[in-house]
């Protein structure tokens, strides 16, 4: 492995100077592929899912593309994806059901972001009883159990969490967390690059790594064995609310032994010839940027095919100082169809978007065993809770999906969906596309053509 | 008096279950005081609100019927309900009606009252933190290494929402191994040393801060008790190294000879090129006697630096004489040094093999039963004496890895992780038992302290004689000023938002114009200034609770603490330096209280405008604890309101406008008059006449300058012409709602659950002792911990209450 790349190289936005060995699926490697192979294409490689979030709606008028079908023209904000525009489906008439105020008050940001991956109504408290859905990459990663080495991956840019309530009653469980295992268990996303490059790749300078890891490896499980049965001791002479934490702790020793024993069945992780990204940025792009990169690194390792990523929380009042509008983003939703706050609301929806370019540009610059790209063997979407912040709504979501999911989706795409089309027919369709047969997801009502 | 059938509460969703469908009978005086005053909008089919009394009490709702009783019962005794612009109800008969729905409706025993059940609560990153602290001695950047807290109810000590995930176990092993790395030294017990603080040394300036352009030479004289040979350790640092000045600094390190003459022992340059902290060493023979070092800092060769725009000249470097450490004489009696001396007690192992087994038992125990915060089970310790002393056996480990190898599991262990209590029928809703002491020691000591039960509360616990001695076990943690910060700082830090300070977005140009006179002064000192108001925050609770002042103060201080960043930003006459004082407030100052610290005012305000909505919510949650109005109707987005242009009308018209939809009058009618009072405060948290003129963000229209009104009403009624009227308002009438709100959060914070309705009598029991002890903020503290919810727990599960 070369040590001599600086650690530049990795800071800038193209990523990996050094293409890795393109590694294939760890299951087929080793023929313990399951019996219906989920996450992969017909031609055998992985199949990658992705979800990015984007907070507090957006400028409807300027993200809203021109004609249907083929023959479209984006809109401003997205204009910077012109040269992926064959590789994208832009989705109008997706709608969130669950965002609805009901019986349940303010809150709109809350239910947006929680509802998001779920489609579901986050009930109404501030900590006991949380309870929420099963998110659409959550029911995929089920099946990667011992497939990958981390049957997902959860990235944040808010490292920090607002103290004091959150969104108008709902805990903060439901803005700060998009994954969700179960109703009762969020996934909780990490945010600095370098924890989530060590935690995939191992600790140390490149060429040390896998040596670390073994190390570790045998620390770990020697401490594994005493740990479970502590929990287990405890947990029997503990009330009903009490066992369901140390399930939540045993299923993390589990982990930890799967995780252990699958590097025994196929070596230790990739050593990646490039050094670990250092802690988190000034730069919110370059934030952005480094999480992209360690995602787009699990993914071409086959560390995981499952990702999602939440550029901000919904309702988060973050600041563009970086390109010149210096209100905050939550603030300046509520614009009240004033036009300066609306041309601000732009600037910031095309700032992401640029960012989420650079994704897949990233993608795209990256081959599969197979020969296709990293994207064409991707589905990701990029969307919000809210359509237009001022209002709340939760009708004709921004969404657009990217990658052509190893050739089955026909992108380059303008398409209008019937009003009101449950979001959750997307991502029915898309864990149908995954292999991960289901009949309905959420308040799914059935497919759609991608 | 009229019975209802038998109730069958399920507390867990305080959703009353059988209240569904029942019929409630009422005495006279509720009935006449519901006729008179309640049935004209929530009676006879009219539904204001979603709530028809009527049908509530003829057993309507079903399942909703407790939610109904409990949002009827909150706005009475909030006096939102009925409203301020209908006839008052005479306060006799207001209050029997709240007593009325506990007893009869909720029927809540106001001597014994459910004392509700506690989730196992993982350990937040501070209590981590801490935790470690304390037992270990070791610092351990929690921040960096573990993913944030959930939260509810707007504390991270809530057990429901402390959730424990794959990752985040995975990171406790790894911490856990890393922490011992720091806390045991695996090379073993190491040489005799001493060590002396920079200030021990004298001269011709002050050792601290030794200018780059001038010559100053310090000295020292220790004793030395054994000749032999020694190693000499000077670390120093470099302050203010944000500065770009050039100049360098040579140092000499010399060994003043009996004789007088002198030895050179060290030579080093010091200044930009050189680390921020560093070290001059030196090894040598001494005999027994004295020892004097000197020091010698002169000016050096200026070095050439490229120069950053973003810093400006004027802060010199700064010479800093930190440790000095002296090893020796090498090859003596070794020993342990701190942290290490933590965890073994009794200095290095006995060479024979036996005994320090033993010693690893004893070791181990001392240690978990701190870290498990009880005494550790004899199979437990027998087993992690195993893992110690097969691990010391291996060849080429020592006895120091053993005691890695065990503590590291105890450290990862669920039993430090989660704080649980203990009962005999866990998951029996109906047993209610007192906690044993251990288990209110720890309650005791991460509410105070953040850290578990030291080995004083550890051994009170021990001996049966913490709860006999309870009030003064409480004076005496709170006496603790170094730990009764962390309850300062990590509870106000919450409940009034000032731990999110530092993080606030605001952008100074915009908020006060880019010509103000004192905008690049008040962005140079961004961070102090917010460092200043947070701490001015802390210091006024901390205050109020040391010296047994009443709560309301809070409100009402005519007196702050500030330094002299935070007494420049408020144009205060007050202290010069950058430590904290006590300063009196006059009229001028336009400074009366929290509401009027730029802490609050900061945290409430979005980075380029001020947010009413955001303050008026802060009051309303936080103050008053005002309960939530009824939900609006079932929208999928909301109702497009009349056209305003936001430019020219003022905010105060924009919110009315704005309070046309609906959807949004419920809430923000209650919001919006009390943010308003604070709109003399910029969003910086400047006082300021009028709203400035601004100009167009690019092509768009300035905005012209608007006047700024400050009148509005309470929800209950109470109207002001100016924010002192209003918080005389707050501090008065409305003081007990202040009580209550501050209790509320209290047990929240320090028990790990929300509140709920059924608690009301151990709250209205602390409300009223601190309302008797002329609203002594100590008082609060101290009920809240002797109160029920605090001292008793029951098993998990629903609960059923019969009907006598």
């Amino acid at each position: 492995m070369n040590d001599s790349i600086p650690r530049r190289t990795f800071l800038r936005g193209s990523g990996l100077a050094l293409a890795l060995p393109a590694f294939e699926s760890l299951a087929h490697t080793a023929g313990a592929a399951p019996s219906v192979p989920t996450l992969q294409t017909a031609a055998g490689t992985p199949l990658r899912m992705v979800y990015v979030y984007v907070p507090n709606g957006v400028n409807v008028d300027r993200w809203q593309p021109k004609g249907e079908g083929t023959d479209f023209e984006l809109g401003p904000t997205l204009s910077t994806l012109n040269e992926h525009k064959s590789d994208i489906t832009v989705v109008s008439g997706l709608e969130h059901k669950a965002g609805y105020i009901h019986r349940d008050g303010a809150g709109d940001h809350a239910r947006a972001m929680s509802n998001f991956l779920t489609g579901a109504r986050a009930r109404k408290t501030a900590g006991a009883d949380i309870h929420l859905g099963t998110s659409v990459d959550q029911v995929a990663a089920r099946s990667m159990d011992g497939i990958t080495r981390l049957s997902s991956l959860e990235l944040s840019c808010d490292g920090v969490r607002k103290a004091g309530a959150c969104d108008s009653g709902y805990s903060c469980v439901y803005q700060y967390n998009m994954a969700w295992r179960s109703p009762t268990q969020p996934v909780a996303p990490e945010s600095n690059p370098r924890l989530v490059f060590e935690r995939l790749f191992g600790h140390g300078k490149p060429g040390t790594r896998q040596a670390n890891f073994m190390l570790r490896r045998e620390q770990r499980r020697s401490m594994l064995d005493f740990l479970r049965d502590e929990a287990a001791s405890m947990k029997r002479q503990l009330g009903a609310n009490d066992r369901i934490k140390l399930d939540e702790y045993l299923e993390g020793v589990r982990s930890v032994e799967q995780r252990i024993e699958m590097s025994e069945k196929y070596g230790p992780p990739a050593d990646p010839s490039i050094e670990t990204p250092s802690g988190i940025p000034d730069s919110y792009a370059k934030h952005i940027g480094l999480l992209f990169d360690v995602m787009t690194l699990a993914m071409e390792t086959d560390s995981t095919r499952i990702c999602t990523f939440m550029l901000a929380h919904d309702g988060s009042n973050r600041s563009f100082s970086e390109i010149g509008v210096n209100d905050g983003h939550h603030d300046l939703s509520h614009h009240k169809k004033d036009a300066e706050r609306l041309e601000k609301i732009a600037k910031i929806d095309a700032f992401y978007v640029q960012q989420f370019e650079t994704l897949l540009a990233r993608l795209k610059s990256r081959k599969d065993t197979d020969g296709r790209t990293l994207l064409e063997n991707s589905m990701v979407v990029y969307g919000s809770g809210l359509s237009d912040g001022d209002r709340h709504s939760h009708k004709d979501l921004p969404v657009l999906v990217a990658g052509q999911a190893g050739g089955q989706f026909q992108t380059g795409r303008h398409l209008k969906l019937e009003d009101d089309t449950p979001m959750s027919n997307l991502y029915l369709t898309m864990l149908n596309k995954a292999g991960v047969g289901v009949d309905s997801f959420s308040d799914s009502t059935g497919q759609i053509e991608l | 008096m009229p019975r209802l059938l038998a109730l069958l509460f399920v507390f867990v969703c305080a959703v009353c279950y059988a209240a569904a469908g029942e019929k409630t009978s009422l005495p006279d005086d509720v009935q006449g005081m519901f006729s008179d005053h309640c049935f004209g909008c929530h009676g006879g089919g009219s539904e204001e609100g979603g709530l028809d009394l009527e049908r509530l009490i003829a057993g309507g709702y079903s399942e909703e019927a407790t939610d109904k009783w409990v949002a009827v019962w909150k706005n009475l005794r909030a006096e939102t309900m009925p409203p301020a612009d209908e006839d008052a109800i005479a306060e006799t008969v207001r209050s029997g009606v709240v007593e009325w729905i506990q007893s009869d409706v909720f029927r809540l025993d106001a001597d014994n009252p459910d004392p509700g059940f506690v989730t196992a609560r993982r350990l937040n990153r501070e209590e981590y933190r801490h935790s470690i602290r304390e037992l270990l001695g070791v610092e351990f950047d929690v921040n960096e290494e573990f993913p944030a807290d959930d939260t509810g109810y707007g504390f991270d000590t809530i057990g429901d929402v402390l959730n424990m995930s794959p990752v985040l176990f995975e990171k406790y092993l790894a911490a856990a191994d890393e922490i011992m790395s720091k806390a045991i030294p695996l090379e073993g017990p190491s040489e005799p040393e001493f060590e002396f603080w920079g200030d021990h040394w004298k001269g011709s300036g002050n050792p601290r801060q030794l200018p780059f352009d001038k010559s100053n030479v310090v000295t020292v004289t220790k004793s030395v008790s054994e000749a032999g040979q020694y190693r000499i350790h000077v670390d120093y640092s470099i302050e203010n190294d944000w500065t770009q000045l050039s100049e360098t600094l040579l140092l000499t390190l010399r060994l003043v000879n009996e004789d007088g003459t002198k030895t050179e022992l060290a030579k080093q340059e010091a200044g930009w090129s050189t680390r921020r902290e560093s070290h001059l060493e030196a090894e040598l023979d001494l005999p027994k006697g004295s020892l004097t070092l000197e020091l010698e800092v002169q000016p050096g060769q200026p070095h050439s630096k490229p120069a950053d725009p973003d810093v400006d000249d004027n802060t010199k470097y700064k010479f800093y004489l930190a440790k000095t450490t002296v090893v020796g004489p090498i090859g003596g009696r070794k020993s342990y040094r701190w942290p290490a001396t933590m965890t073994f007690f009794n200095g290095p192992p006995p060479e024979e093999r036996e005994a320090s087994h033993a010693y690893a038992r004893e070791v181990i125990r001392l240690k978990a039963n701190l870290a498990y915060r009880r005494p550790i089970d004899e199979p437990t310790l027998d087993r992690l004496t195993a893992v110690a002393v097969t691990e010391m056996e291996r060849p080429g480990q020592r006895f120091e890895h053993g005691i890695k190898a065990a503590l590291s599991l105890v450290f990862a262990s669920p039993r430090f992780l989660f704080r649980t209590e203990g009962q005999p029928h866990p998951d029996d809703p109906s047993e209610v038992v007192l906690l044993d002491e251990f288990d209110l020691a720890s309650r005791m000591a991460y509410f105070l302290w953040s850290a578990p039960p030291n080995e004083h509360l550890h051994n009170l616990a021990a001996g049966g004689k913490l709860r006999a001695e309870l009030d003064t076990a409480i004076d005496k943690m709170l006496e603790d000023g170094w730990r009764r910060e962390r309850f300062v700082k990590n509870f106000v830090g919450q409940w009034l938002q000032t731990r999110d300070l530092q993080q606030v977005e605001s952008n100074e140009s915009a908020i006060l114009g880019r010509d103000h006179p004192r905008r690049r002064d008040f962005e140079r000192s961004r961070y102090r200034i917010r460092d200043a108001m947070q701490k001015e925050t802390e210091a006024l609770f901390d205050h109020l609770l040391m010296n047994e002042l009443p709560v309301e103060e809070l409100l009402t201080a005519r007196y702050t603490f500030l330094n002299r960043y935070s007494a420049e930003f408020y144009g205060v006459d007050g202290p010069k330096s950058g430590k904290l004082e006590r300063a009196e407030l006059d009229n001028a100052s336009h400074r009366r209280g929290i509401l009027t610290h730029g802490s609050v005012l900061l945290v409430t305000s979005n980075p380029t405008r001020t947010s009413p909505v955001k303050r008026g919510l802060f009051v309303l949650e936080n103050i008053l604890g005002t309960p939530s109005p009824p939900p609006p109707p079932n929208v999928p987005e909301l109702t497009e309101v009349t056209s305003i242009d936001i430019r020219t009308a003022s905010l105060r018209k924009v919110l009315e406008a704005h309070r046309e939809s609906p959807e949004c009058a419920s809430c923000h009618q209650r919001m919006d008059p009390l943010g308003l009072a604070l709109e003399h405060y910029d969003a910086l948290g400047a006082y300021r006449d009028v709203e400035r003129a601004r100009k167009g963000y690019r092509d768009y229209p300035s905005t012209p300058e608007k006047p700024i009104d400050v009148t509005g009403e309470l929800m209950t009624g109470e109207s002001f012409q100016s924010l002192d009227e209003l918080i005389d308002i707050l501090a008065t009438t409305r003081k007990r709602d202040l009580y209550r709100c501050l209790a509320e959060k209290l047990l929240t914070y320090s028990i790990g659950r929300g509140i709920e309705y059924w608690d009301a009598p151990a709250i209205d029991k602390i409300v009223d002792a601190v309302e008797a002890d002329n609203g002594s903020m100590k008082t609060l503290l101290k009920e809240v911990i002797r109160s029920r919810p605090f001292q008793y727990r029951r098993g998990s599960g629903k609960r059923v209450v019969s009907n006598q």
